[in-house]
Formats: C-alpha cells, structure tokens, sequence
C-alpha cells in the first residue's frame, strides 16, 4: 500500500491549487487521476502548427484534419450541442467519460472530463471573484476568500482592467496582468456603453472587459507567452496563453514531495487511521491503495460526489445539484455594419456583463460577448434557413459583425434538482442519475430577465437573431451536490470543506458551493481549493 | 437529363455541390474526402427523398435547398450540402469563398437585396416542388407506386 500525507483525487482546477501549497509547505501528496492526454487518446488529435487562424486557413492544405478531424467530429449535423466551441483538438478531454464514469443525465448535459487537467483543459478561462452579495448563504465571505484569489490570480495570470464598471462588483484582485486588447466588435460595443454609461448603470446594467485567465506580459520561466491574437485558442494555444491545470500539475510533478498517478480511478474511500483510497489501475484492471493523513475529493463536481456516495454506501437518497442556467444569443452588431474589422484577435470572451434585474445586488445575471469566426462558418450556415447559395454570400457578409451573447443566470437549490447514486451488481459500475428540473417560476422569471437584457442589447447596438437554448447542464458549471454548512448534517461540508462524519475527507470542488452565483465557478473553485488547504496545512 | 433515380457517383454528386456553392468543380481527392464524411455522419440517416431528384435535375438544386431550408431543415440533402460546404471551406483552394468579406454599407444592403429577394423565388418555388415530391413519395410508399 502507498502511503502519502494527503492523497488528491483529481488534476482539474480545484486539485491542482489543492495540492500546490500543501507541496510548496514540503507535504508529500500523492495525486491520482485517469489522466488522459492528447497522447493517450484515441483517435490522438493532430496537432496544430502555429500559424495564425487566417493564415492557416488561406495556406495550408492539410487543414481539414484539425479543423474537421480526422474522423469529422467537428462537423456537428444534429441541433447546437453543448461546448460547441470543443473542437476537435480538444474533445478528447471527454473521450471514454461515458463508461468510465456513467451517468443516467434524463436530458441533462451532464459533462465529465477524463483528461489531465479535467474540465479545466476546455475552460473559457472567465475568471470573476464573487462579492460578498454572491456569497450569501455560505458560511465563508469575501474576506477570507481574498488571499487566495489574489495567489490563484498571480498563480494562473489574469488579464484584466482595474478600474471599469465591474471592478466594484468584482471586488480587487491583486497582481493582475494589463487589459488583453479588445477586437473590433467589442471595442464598438463598448464605445455605445460608455457614450451611455449613465443610462446602463441605472437599470443595474454593467459593461466591461472580460477578466481572462490568458497572459499578455510572456512569463518565459513558465513557458508562456503573452497572447499573440491569432485567434485560434479554440484549437490550440501554442504560446500557452490561456491558462490551463496542467500548467500547475507540470510545476507539482517537478517537486520531489509529489508523487502523480495517472491511468487510475479513484472508486471508494474508509477511514481507518487516517483515509484509505481504494480504485483500480485502468490498464492492468487491478486494485490499488493509498493511504493519507487526510483525502481531497477534487474529482469534478459529479464524480466527487459519486465517489462520496458509493463510499458512504449512500443509494437512491437525491443530493441537491446546481448548473448555472444558459441560453446563447446569436446578435448582429447593426451600426458596425460596413465598417473595417482587425484580423488579429483572441477567440475568447470579449465583454463582460453583469446585470441586477432587481436592483438588490442579490441575483446578477452575467453575459458575455463573443465574436464569431474561428469556428468556421459552415456551422452558421448549419443555422441558417436560407439555401446555401444564398446563405453563404450573406454570412460572409455579416460574420464580421455577429456578436455571439451567452447569458449566465444564476441557480439556487430546489426539491427538483438533485442527483442519486444508483447501485449496480459490482459498485465500480454504479451510475449516477440526475433529475434536474427548473420551476415553471424560475423558467418564467429567467425569460422575463432576458427580454429585458435583449432592450440593453439594442442599445448597445448588438441586436439578438435568435434565442437558442441549448438545454439544462448546458453552462457545464455543475455545484452543490454537498453545500458547505456550518451545521454538522450528514452529505454535507464544513466550512473547511471537510465532509461531515468523517475525520480526514475533504472536498474542494464545485461540490461544496452552496449556490451558484452566475460569475462563473471556476476562479473561485481555485481560490476556495487553495483556502480549503492552507487550512488544512495550519491544523 | 438523367432519368429520375439514376444515382450518380460521390465525384459527381460532390462535383455539383460544389458548383452550387462555390461555382467551380472541385479536385478528385476532395470528393473521396467528401464520400468519406458522408459515410461516417450519415450512416444511420434516413433515406432522403429529394436527393434522387436533385440528382437528376440539378436546376432543382436551388429550390429545393431553400424549400428543405424552410420546411425539412434535417433533410439529408441538406445535411450532405452542409457537409460539402465544411470539407469546401477546409481547403486553401475553395476556402477564400468562406472569409468574411468586407463590404461599403451599400454595398451590403445591395447583397442582401439580391439575395433575399433569390432566396424568396427559390423558396417559392422549392416549397411547391417540395410538396409535390412528397406527396409523390408517399403514394409511392403505400401504393408501391400505383396511384390508387
């Protein structure tokens, strides 16, 4: 048996800023995960020369095998799906997932990662601190989350401004890289907000620079290069701008106090002086175990809260479960139309958006905009109704000016959304089955919400073609399966993310959020990791 | 003209679809590429109805993709044009037809007066055939082909 101090199941994002004080303070952590790379896929993606995206597409005649690939995933015929910004390079990620980790999702697009780094390796890098005002119902606040967004932030590299109508919602962060340089369309957009600033801000509308964990200074020690714009960061990002879990997992493995085992899946844990982790080695099909002082749980909302479930002998009990609701608005930037576009650009978010619908300061909704070209325009030609002889001139015409809106709302736990462990004849095999259903009230309330949103659009010139709702799990932002209390209940956390009725177990994920604000989770999934360890490091 | 049924091979299939996007035939391998995809994604799709006919007429190509447009989004005639314009775009030769292009405000307007008002002829038109061909196709089904 393997024995560590801490043992981390996981390399995504909350793991590897799980494990990289408690390995900085000397710790020995064991971290185990299934670990799948591009290498280790198959089919193995075809990797991408650095070129930028227009000079790729005008030369080189082998394009189609990393634009479409090899096997034309990339070419999607049925209705938009969910991340359809994964292309082929990067579905790999998800390979296997389904019988590996199974799950019953009765239409809910429950998205799991095998992948070193896990989701992280397809984050759209949003990186936005809650507020105190998000925080509402948690047991932890701003202030003790602070330091460790500010050591995530210097960790991962921000880019961000300072000083625009978010940062007072936002709240300061530390050693933040200079604003990445806006495209055409966003930098339009946000000359009519400012031209109406006064306007916006009254009805609780706030534009600004999205806050992107994508570097513009180049860290040469780290290997990474500031953002070249050359918008291909849906397909590779060759400088490593953007920044990605396994960035951290590279530096923890090169510590000689981590031990990573990869091709493994963590299955049950007991305690028994101290926690004793139990999985199988995928290749061989044998049993291992490592035993540690303590277990962090940083599989992944959904595969964490199985592997907490099946540990416990816990089936068929629902345990509460939160995605941030989302629907994409295809939008036209209308008083653009004519005007020259810049070629060098980033993929990614542009704006960022923070709306209160209420004016309570209690329920922002979050809307980000991207423009639209990378991903090619067969795919809009897909969700045109026009023939393609006439569809093609005319999106031609206009891809340049479409602004793709997605909106973030926010969730809060109901009777209706929970998921439960369902048992199978050997436990490795049991499934997951989600039941996640919205109120007729809070569908009603998210509509009402947007078509308010869609007037602040027009006004800001970017006027919605079309309302596309891709489908509950769709914001692949999956929390609150085990809220952090600070009641002693069973299936849930302390604050410091240790999981109640157990001495040594520890989440750090998504799991233990209690809500889920509609910033986005995963900057503050990193810095509560990091907060959850520095704990566990003073006791 | 083909008699009505008469298949054509993936090349020349491809080579028409191509003209009908990007107004030139394209090189052999691309069709073999094209053959392949459709392979792959359209395995398990249904038999189309109006794919023999836009072969053996491709005049019809036009109206028929924007009565499909309109009526049977997921037709798979459709879906094998949204297949050759993917491999068309992925390449250095056919992938200028895919760029954004730049036009004066007059100019877009004048592109989009154009085209709309094809794309309403051919959608009238495509509609009444479309119509036509699946009542067809359905008597066919059920009578085996006698009209009752």
């Amino acid at each position: 048996m393997r024995e560590a101090e801490f043992v981390i199941v996981g390399t995504g994002a909350s793991a590897v800023h799980a494990a990289l004080p408690l390995a900085e303070a000397g710790r020995r952590v064991v971290l185990v995960d299934i670990g799948q790379t591009p290498e280790t896929s198959e089919p193995i993606p075809v990797s991408i020369p650095e070129e930028d995206w227009l000079s790729l597409r005008t030369k080189r005649k082998d394009q189609h095998r990393w634009f479409l690939g090899e096997n034309f995933e990339g070419v999607p015929l049925g209705p938009v799906r969910v991340g359809a910004q994964l292309t082929p390079a990067r579905q790999y990620h998800q390979r296997g997932a389904e019988v590996l980790l199974p799950i019953d999702p009765k239409g809910f697009a429950a998205m799991q990662s095998v992948a070193q780094g896990g989701l992280g390796t397809a984050w759209g890098a949003s990186s936005m601190a809650y507020a105190d005002e998000d925080l509402r119902g948690w047991p932890v606040g701003r202030a003790e989350l602070q330091p460790h967004y500010d050591a995530v932030a210097q960790e991962i590299g921000i880019s961000s401004p300072t000083d625009d109508d978010l940062t007072p919602l936002l709240g300061p962060i530390r050693g933040l890289q200079k604003p990445f340089r806006l495209d055409s369309n966003a930098a339009f957009l946000m000359e009519r907000y400012q031209q109406r600033r006064e306007g916006f801000l009254d009805r609780g509308f706030a534009l600004g620079q999205a806050r992107l964990a994508m570097l513009t200074e180049s860290r040469p020690e780290e290997g990474r290069r500031a953002v070249a714009y050359e918008d291909m960061e849906f397909w590779n990002d060759a400088g490593r701008s953007v920044y990605r879990p396994q960035f951290t997992l590279e530096k923890l493995r090169a510590m000689p106090n981590v031990t990573y085992l990869s091709g493994c899946v963590a299955e049950k844990f007991f305690e028994q002086e101290g926690v004793t982790l139990h999985g199988r080695e995928l290749a061989s099909g044998e049993a291992f175990t490592i035993r540690g002082r303590a277990l962090i749980l940083a599989a992944g909302t959904l595969n964490t809260t199985r592997i907490v479930l099946r540990s416990l002998g816990v089936y068929h009990q629902p345990v509460p479960l939160l995605s941030n609701p989302y629907t994409y608005y295809p939008s036209l930037n209308l008083w653009r139309l004519g005007k020259r576009t810049r070629n060098r650009r980033h993929s990614l978010t542009q704006l960022t958006a923070l709306y209160d619908p209420d004016g309570t300061r209690q329920r922002f909704i979050q809307p980000q905009f991207y423009s639209y070209r990378s991903l090619l325009l067969f795919k809009l030609l897909k969700e045109s109704p026009l023939p393609l002889q006439q569809s093609l001139p005319i999106l031609r015409a206009l891809v340049d000016y479409f602004v793709i809106i997605g909106v973030f709302h926010p969730d809060f736990p109901s009777a209706e959304k929970s998921l439960l462990l369902r048992p199978a004849e050997n436990p490795g095999d049991d499934w997951l089955q989600i039941n996640y259903r919205r109120s007729g009230a809070e569908r009603a309330r998210q509509q009402q919400d947007e078509e308010r949103l869609c007037r602040l659009f027009r006004e800001l010139g970017a006027y919605p073609l079309k309302r596309v709702l891709p489908g509950d799990g769709a914001s692949i932002h999956y929390a609150g399966t085990l809220p952090s209390s600070t009641e002693e209940r069973s299936l849930s956390t302390s604050p410091m993310g240790r999981l109640h009725g157990t001495r040594g177990v520890y989440c750090t994920d998504g799991s233990v959020f209690p809500t889920l604000p509609a910033k986005g989770l995963t900057f503050t999934l990193m810095a509560n990791a990091r907060r959850i360890a520095n704990a566990l490091l003073q006791n | 003209m083909r008699e009505s049924g008469e298949l054509r091979t993936p090349e020349e299939e491809f080579a028409l679809f191509s003209r009908y996007i990007c107004g030139a035939p394209p090189r052999r391998e691309l069709a073999q590429r094209y053959a392949s995809a459709c392979f792959r994604l359209l395995a398990d799709a249904p038999e189309s109805k109006v794919l023999p006919v836009v072969l053996s007429r491709p005049w019809l190509i036009g109206p028929l993709d924007a009565g499909c447009g309109i009526l049977r989004p997921s037709e798979p005639f459709r879906q094998r044009l949204l297949i050759a314009a993917a491999i068309l775009e992925t390449t250095p030769e056919f992938g200028g037809s895919f760029l954004p292009r730049t036009h004066s405000r007059l100019g877009l307007v004048m592109t989009l007066g154009w085209h709309g008002l094809r794309w309403v002829v051919n959608a009238v038109v495509g509609i009444v055939i479309l119509f036509v061909l699946l009542d067809r196709f359905q008597i066919q089904q059920t009578t085996g082909g006698k009209r009752p």
